[in-house]
């Protein structure tokens, strides 16, 4: 499992010289800034940085790229937290409780869980990755498009708990995300939903939509106010307040793990990843908690729960990255462009022949994690001054950040129009009471299950059995099932023993 | 504005050497199909400081991605055709299939292909538990055993394309083989290497990460190739008595409108050269060969072919991808 011999020579590596750490604080400073940033991605920071790492070794190279990663997974929470504009989609579920948070002036609290999970999930990312990064992924190729379906389906009934004013009005909402998450061309090469229209046919573009939907909407609703927090007496940034909130993602042992390990192994796959590791972690966590109805009211749980996981999906994907030479998403495509740059071809062969090279990767990220954690205590005193700006300035300035940042991820209009469009439509559904995150949440993962459900569906040329063929999806389903109705099921169980005894 | 003052003095003085035209005396954009980190667009990025030094004007690359490049090709036909707007894009199968699939009002005669610089090749490759050792045997079970037999393709790709005509040709129902159709690369060949399909079809670029888990049956080529210990198509096929037509992977390039090629010839002449130019040097050759980029010189008259003959071999067996 562990090589000795190739972690001292990982470890001589990184610190033979100096040159290799020169890049990390300034990539973690990238990260932070494009994740927090609405509409600055994380795989749009690397691409404009790449050509930088021709001058760098692999090794080098790799760690900046890392640092950017690592930077730009807590950045996304920032905005999710102090706004509720989750700056990427993996931070959706940062916002649900983060900026509930955040409205009644902990502010500083919340930034310092989510701080100290993502510390915490790179970390453990990492860890796992260094114990076991091939059969890890040799456990992602082993999930087919049933078991995804099964997980991604996992991952929708979090909208049924999205309520709303009523649960209809929820699902009625993830339904019609849902249905505009399929608009485009599906993975059959059919247009649909289009209207005419050419630039539909890639669909909606999900980041822009979201951006509309959450911040616009959020934005309009506040337009009345003066300021994010009411009382002028929490509106203060202290430092104090943040180690608080450092040491309460502490306490919570088991959301940390949990997330960190359903963000490993759903980050590792690839299409997935991060986007839908924070919802899962979020909905186990609200599950298993003996207080359901205080998620979304503000429970730091909830902000424990998504920052863990989506900060220890960037370990998983780097997991198919070296190990398979596949890139799960946008932000290891670029580093796939960064190891061709160096004549370097990932896979099973790279790890067994150069596994000094992932060590040090490796190790790299150990030590990230303390910058991050540096840095990051010296930036969010900076980022939490934006509860001081009053409304009438904050407003126009996050949504010329928004409309901005949507042209930069479509390269035209269409990225601008849609955060617009959203935006209204994002404000109707508030209005009208219907859960504007259920809407989200369809969009993002009904598009993502309708692919899977249509390659299970290929790939059993349609006969159900199939199913029966794979244990795992079996088990996911079943998990899925005890999870929605276990208490029900044993309550009913007990009900009819009583009966039966009386 | 210099230009068109230069050309507005020209046609008043009569004597208008075409050669007097300045071009280009002012940026240039290269407008890539593909969003950042794709082939094509390294491709671009790779070519783009080069040949800003040859045509002595900045180059700048935008990216405009979407449809599979259908958002691009409209872009550059309603662009002005004078030479200052480059397609950079993978052609071949991409601008087909807006073509042909994708309900695209242009036609193939509405760009002129300038040069075609990097081709891939497709690779046809068993899982390596599937117990596939040869292309007959594998289409033997599939013919066999309708409904066992599962593959996986990058959808409406050359390989998807290969599949489709190989089951023809052999005279197997379709229907037989279970083929999942997927949207990426990355996705199609995890489903191989995961032994989730039994085999795929797909370009052999970017398989490396995963030939541990692959027995390649087939490359898609008229001879064989050093990376791939496999039988040209056509060799592998000889037991069963059959012959398929070698489909080109796939073909990146430059082009530019053909109408822009019309009005101004000697603009395109110019471009032509520069790109020439840019491709016989050393220096730029190195530098792609370091980042595994194409860097042929076909030409125009050969570029404007292959995409032709591309085309009418996909237009020929359109019906069978759907």
């Amino acid at each position: 499992m562990i090589d000795l011999a190739a972690v001292e020579q990982g470890l001589a590596l990184l610190f033979s010289s100096f040159a290799p750490w020169m890049v990390v604080v300034p990539g973690i400073v990238i990260g932070l800034i494009f994740g927090a940033t609405p509409g600055l991605q994380i795989s749009m920071a690397m691409a404009i940085f790449l050509p930088m790492t021709l001058y760098m070794d692999f090794v080098q190279a790799m760690l900046f790229l890392t640092a950017i990663f690592t930077g730009g997974s807590f950045g996304s929470g920032i905005p999710a937290i102090l706004m509720n504009i989750p700056g990427t989609s993996s931070a959706i579920a940062t916002a649900f409780d983060g900026y509930p948070m955040a409205r009644q002036g902990k502010h500083n609290q919340a930034l310092g869980v989510a701080l100290a999970s993502s510390v915490i999930g790179v970390l453990m990312g990492y860890l796992i990755l260094f114990v076991m990064i091939q059969p890890l992924s040799f456990m992602v190729l082993k999930l087919g498009p049933a078991e995804m379906f099964a997980i991604i389906l996992w991952g929708m009934t979090l909208i049924a708990s999205l309520r709303g004013e009523q649960m209809l009005k929820g699902l009625m909402a993830g339904f019609v995300g849902m249905l505009v998450g399929t608009i485009g061309f599906n993975e059959l090469g059919m247009a649909r939903g289009t209207m005419g229209q050419t630039y539909l046919l890639d669909g909606v573009p999900v980041i822009p939509a979201m951006m509309g939907m959450f911040a616009a909407s959020e934005l309009f609703k506040l337009a009345n106010k003066g300021y994010i927090v009411e009382s002028e007496a929490s509106r203060k940034v202290r430092i104090g307040e943040i180690f608080q909130g450092f040491k309460m993602a502490v306490t919570y042992p088991w959301v940390l793990i949990r997330g960190g390990l359903i963000g490993v192994f759903v980050g590792a796959v690839p299409g997935v990843g991060s986007s839908v590791s924070n919802l899962l972690s979020y909905v186990e966590t609200q599950r298993r908690d003996e207080d359901p109805s205080s998620f979304g009211k503000g429970n730091p749980k909830g902000v424990v729960a998504s920052e863990s996981a989506n900060s220890t999906s960037e370990a998983g994907s780097m997991a198919t990255l070296l190990a398979l030479g596949i890139p799960g998403g946008g932000a290891t495509a670029v580093m796939l462009a960064a190891f061709a740059m160096h004549n370097i071809t990932g896979g099973p062969q790279f790890i067994r022949q150069q596994t000094d090279v992932v060590y040090a990767i490796i190790f790299a990220n150990f030590a990230q994690v303390f910058l991050l954690m540096v840095i990051g205590l010296l930036f969010i005193p900076l980022l939490a001054n934006i509860v001081k700006v009053p409304m009438r300035y904050l407003i126009p300035s996050v949504l010329v950040l928004a409309v901005m940042g949507s042209f930069g991820l479509t390269g035209n209009m269409t990225g601008p129009a849609t955060v617009l469009i959203f935006a209204v439509v994002g404000w109707l559904l508030r209005h009208y009471g219907y859960s504007v995150p259920a809407a989200v949440i369809g969009m993002l993962l009904g598009a993502m299950a309708e692919k899977s459900l249509l390659h299970s569906y290929q790939i059993s040329g349609g006969d159900l059995a199939y199913v029966f063929e794979r244990p795992v999806t079996m088990i996911i389903l079943a998990l899925l099932l005890v999870s929605l109705f276990g208490q029900r099921l044993v309550g009913w169980f007990r009900n009819r023993q009583r009966v039966a005894s009386a | 504005m210099t230009g068109t003052l230069a050309a507005l003095l020209a046609s008043l003085t009569m004597t208008a050497p075409v050669a007097a035209d300045e071009f280009p005396d002012r940026p240039m954009d290269l407008v890539v199909g593909f969003g950042t980190g794709g082939s094509a667009d390294r491709m671009t990025r790779a070519m783009s400081n080069f040949l800003s030094e040859e045509m002595g004007v900045p180059v700048r690359v935008t990216n405009r991605p979407g449809a599979g490049t259908q958002v691009s090709a409209n872009y550059i036909l309603s662009r002005p055709d004078d030479g200052y707007t480059l397609y950079a894009s993978t052609f071949a199968p991409y601008l087909t299939n807006t073509i042909l699939t994708g309900g695209a009002e242009y036609a193939i005669d509405d760009f002129s292909f300038i040069n075609f610089q990097w081709f891939d090749l497709d690779l046809i490759a068993a899982n390596k538990d599937s117990g596939f050792e040869d292309l007959p045997s594998l289409l033997e079970e599939i013919r066999d055993n309708p409904g066992q037999v599962r593959a996986s393709v990058v959808q409406g790709s050359a390989g998807h394309l290969m599949v489709r005509l190989l089951l023809e040709e052999a005279g197997i129902p379709q229907e037989n083989l279970n083929l999942v159709t997927y949207n990426s690369g990355g996705e199609a060949r995890s489903a191989v290497a995961g032994g989730q399909v039994h085999f795929t079809s797909i370009s052999a670029e970017g398989s490396e990460g995963i030939r541990e888990f692959l027995t390649p049956l087939a490359v898609i080529n008229d001879e064989r190739i050093d990376q791939w210990d496999a039988p040209p198509i056509n060799e592998a096929l000889e037991p069963m008595d059959l012959e398929v037509p070698v489909l080109q992977g796939s073909m990146r390039g430059f082009a530019v409108s053909s109408e822009m090629e019309r009005q101004y010839p000697e603009r395109f002449e110019a471009l032509s050269e520069a790109i020439q130019n840019t491709l016989a040097r050393k220096d730029v050759q190195d530098h792609l060969a370091s980042n595994d980029i194409g860097g042929v010189w076909v030409g125009p008259e050969r570029s404007n072919e292959l995409m032709r003959e591309n085309y009418e071999i996909f237009e020929q067996y359109a019906h069978l991808l759907n």
